[in-house]
């Protein structure tokens, strides 16, 4: 029978042994899971950088709204303060202080018009030749200047 | 191989019969299952196809609403840059109605805090929504007691615009006020409306299901434009002094109210504007009876209107500055009336600056008989009187001044000394300024200047237009003559100490509105120029229904006076070195 054949070994020629060297570095470069990995990383890097893009964005519209919310509010604070001292310049109450404080008004005859020669005033600036109405306007636009008093026209 | 595969088998499962009758129930319900998704699928496909856009439709127009973002109104300043109108952020209180589940108890809680009777505020949110109004511009005291009620869901806070005048009463007739949506409604803040108001912006506002507003969904479509910026003729210290020493003297005669102008003689800018009685813009509301600017309404001048008279009949060569006449106290008139002297007297044998200094009656109806009607009218007419004279305040009056063909006999007698004929105090405080800057009938005017927002300016009122209506030799004869009126006529109490003041008296009897005058009721009046040596200023001073005293060099003269001293101090004007008063000034004592 077949399978009752004594098996028989032939002698063969083995090769000789090489010395055991390194698996060459491609081989081990090119590991898939580790090329997945660079592959996935790859991809996700753009949308990483997007996304924190994205998300400053969000951020500097966040502050940028934020400033400008400032913006308006330091805006109405301004205005509000500016009626104030509108309010509190105002001469009906101007008058009823000097009055508290025992001031008056001076007597004609305590008021001397001095006529001062040109010789003494120097040059004109440029702004005394405008109209007086052009001067309140350049006084309006002027806000260091519309902190105080204006001169009058 | 069985369908349903988890049906029990075996000997326990029963008989055939009954698997039958479970497997027609399961079927059943699963056809009636496949139906009502059927129907589902059918209500999808129709809704997202064939109602699509009616649906996007309606639910934009119940979340997204385009809503308009008002401009900030310009302010208004005087002519040195005092802030006379300004504006301020408040809260408007609006209600959210759809959200709110008890009406009465919502008012209970927020109907005390407004000062508003609760029923007002259950009627207003019973409408149901989602926006009312509860009330517009709170002030921060009761809106942070708002806030405080927590109903965030049932209530709403919108910033407006409120405008305000830091200067109070100062200034209100001409300034006017607004109306809740900051619109212009009287003075000025109406006549520049256009360019006070801006233009107003519109932007996107998305609401939840609620409607309350979600902040992020708000977008600017276009940013308002803010108004323009006014600046006005007016001087603040110069308005507080009229207005000051008008109210002095109406409480003191117990009159009914009275106006003063104070206008600069060549340009016809207005420096001040006062009528009393007066309001606070700021609670306009209040004081409705005092929105009357009677600067702007006419009334029957009496003698100032002498003036015009004599500078027609001067200026038309009728008379001349040597002419003379005779005064025998009264004067019979066609029509069997007879023109009387205020006090009785007889002037006898007068010339024109007599007329003029002592206010005469007789010479003066004798001067408008010889001018006759159709001369008497045309030249008066030309002066400006029964017209407007344009000044930039609503509301003004023309006056009256009847056509010469309906007039009777008497008419040129009456008118020449001031009766039969109506004008308004900026009528004769014009013809006054004429008659000091050479003859020239200037516009008189209370706005210079417009800044634009961008930075722009614009003149209001560009280069005045001049007209001549009188000779420079006829106007300056006149202003000599009305001189004498302060030095030695009828109103010696306008004397300004270092100044020379030229002016007229008048005191008019009150028209009754059956015909006739009314007994016991005059206008005192006093117009006149300052100084008179180089005129700057022309003042007016009408006091309405004194009491006591009636005549207008005893009431108005003085008001004219103190005005006068004090307005001149304030703009600096040099008193006249003509004066014997400037060299006692210099003594500094």
């Amino acid at each position: 029978m077949t399978a009752s054949r004594r098996r028989r070994t032939y002698p063969v020629l083995l090769p000789r042994e090489f010395p055991v060297t390194r698996a060459p570095r491609r081989l081990r470069r090119t590991h898939p899971v580790a090329r997945g990995l660079v592959a996935v990383f790859l991809l996700a890097l753009p949308l990483l950088g997007h996304v924190w893009l994205e998300t400053e964005a969000t951020q500097a519209g966040y502050r940028l709204r934020a400033l400008r919310q400032e913006v308006v509010q330091l805006a109405q604070e301004q205005q509000r303060l500016r009626t104030q001292v509108a309010a509190l310049r105002s001469p009906e109450r101007l008058e009823r202080l000097a009055s508290d404080l025992g001031l008056q008004a001076p007597a004609p005859n305590q008021l001397a018009a001095v006529p001062v020669p040109v010789a003494f005033t120097g040059p004109r600036p440029e702004a005394a030749e405008l109209p007086w109405w052009q001067r309140v306007v350049r006084l309006l636009h002027d806000p260091a200047a519309s902190a105080a008093e204006p001169e009058r026209p | 191989m069985s369908r349903f595969p988890s049906l029990p088998r075996g000997p326990g499962a029963g008989p055939p019969q009954v698997l039958a009758l479970s497997r027609r129930r399961i079927r059943g319900v699963a056809v009636v299952w496949l139906a009502c998704l059927v129907v589902l699928g059918a209500r999808v496909a129709y809704l997202q196809t064939a109602a699509s856009e009616r649906l996007r439709e309606l639910g934009r127009r119940q979340q997204v609403e385009t809503v308009t973002v008002p401009a900030s109104r310009g302010r208004i300043y005087d002519r040195a840059g005092r802030q006379l109108a300004g504006n301020v952020v408040r809260d408007s209180v609006y209600a959210v109605p759809r959200a709110i589940r008890d009406p009465h108890r919502f008012a209970g809680q927020v109907a005390p805090v407004l000062g508003v009777p609760p029923q007002s505020v259950v009627e207003r949110v019973r409408g149901g929504g989602y926006f009312v109004w509860l009330a517009r511009q709170v002030s921060p005291e009761v809106a942070s007691r708002l806030r405080g009620l927590r109903l965030q869901d049932q209530l709403g806070f919108e910033q407006e615009e409120k405008r305000v005048y830091p200067a109070g009463l100062l200034a209100a007739h001409v300034l006017g006020f607004t109306g809740v949506d900051n619109q212009g409604l009287a003075g000025v803040e109406l006549r520049y409306e256009e360019a006070l108001r801006g233009l107003p912006g519109r932007a996107v506002r998305v609401r939840d299901a609620l409607g309350r507003e979600i902040l992020e969904g708000r977008q600017a479509l276009s940013p308002p434009r803010p108004g323009a910026d006014l600046v006005l003729a007016l001087d603040s210290v110069v308005q507080h002094v009229a207005e000051r020493e008008l109210q002095r003297a109406v409480e003191h005669y117990r009159a009914r109210g009275g106006a003063a102008v104070v206008m600069d003689v060549h340009t016809g800018e207005l420096l001040a504007v006062a009528s009393v009685p007066g309001f606070d813009p700021n609670r306009f509301q209040h004081r409705p009876e005092g929105w009357r600017n009677r600067a702007l309404e006419a009334y029957e001048p009496g003698s100032t209107f002498k003036l015009a008279i004599l500078a027609a009949a001067l200026e038309a060569g009728v008379i001349r500055p040597q002419s003379r006449f005779v005064c025998q106290g009264t004067l019979r008139i066609p029509g069997g009336y007879t023109i009387r002297e205020a006090h009785g007297e007889s002037h006898g044998r007068v010339g024109v600056a007599d007329v003029v200094r002592l206010s005469c009656n007789v010479a003066s109806a004798q001067v408008g008989a010889a001018l006759g009607p159709d001369l008497l009218y045309r030249t008066v007419a030309r002066f400006g009187f029964g017209q407007l004279t344009g000044v930039d305040l609503p509301g003004e009056s023309a006056g009256i001044l009847r056509p010469p063909g309906t007039w009777s006999a008497t008419d040129p007698y009456v008118v020449a000394i001031g009766q039969g004929v109506a004008v308004t105090p900026l009528q004769l405080v014009r013809f006054a300024a004429a008659l000091a800057n050479g003859g020239y009938l200037v516009r008189p005017h209370v706005a210079v200047a417009v800044l634009e927002p961008e930075g722009g300016l614009r003149r209001v009122e560009g280069a005045q237009q001049k007209i001549r209506v009188l000779s420079p030799s006829v106007a300056g004869t006149l202003l000599r003559m009305m001189e004498a009126v302060v030095t030695d006529g009828t109103g010696t109490a306008a004397a300004v100490e270092g100044y020379r003041v030229a002016g007229k008296t008048g005191t008019a009897q009150k028209p009754s509105p059956s015909g006739g005058y009314q007994p016991g009721r005059y206008v005192a009046s006093f117009v006149g120029v300052v100084p008179s040596d180089g005129p700057r200023l022309a003042i007016l001073v009408a006091v309405d229904e004194p009491r006591g005293a009636y005549y207008g060099g005893v009431v108005a003269a003085p008001v004219f006076s103190r005005i006068a001293s004090q307005a001149l101090w304030v703009l600096g004007i040099p008193p006249s070195e003509s004066s014997p008063q400037v060299l006692r000034g210099r003594g500094g004592d």
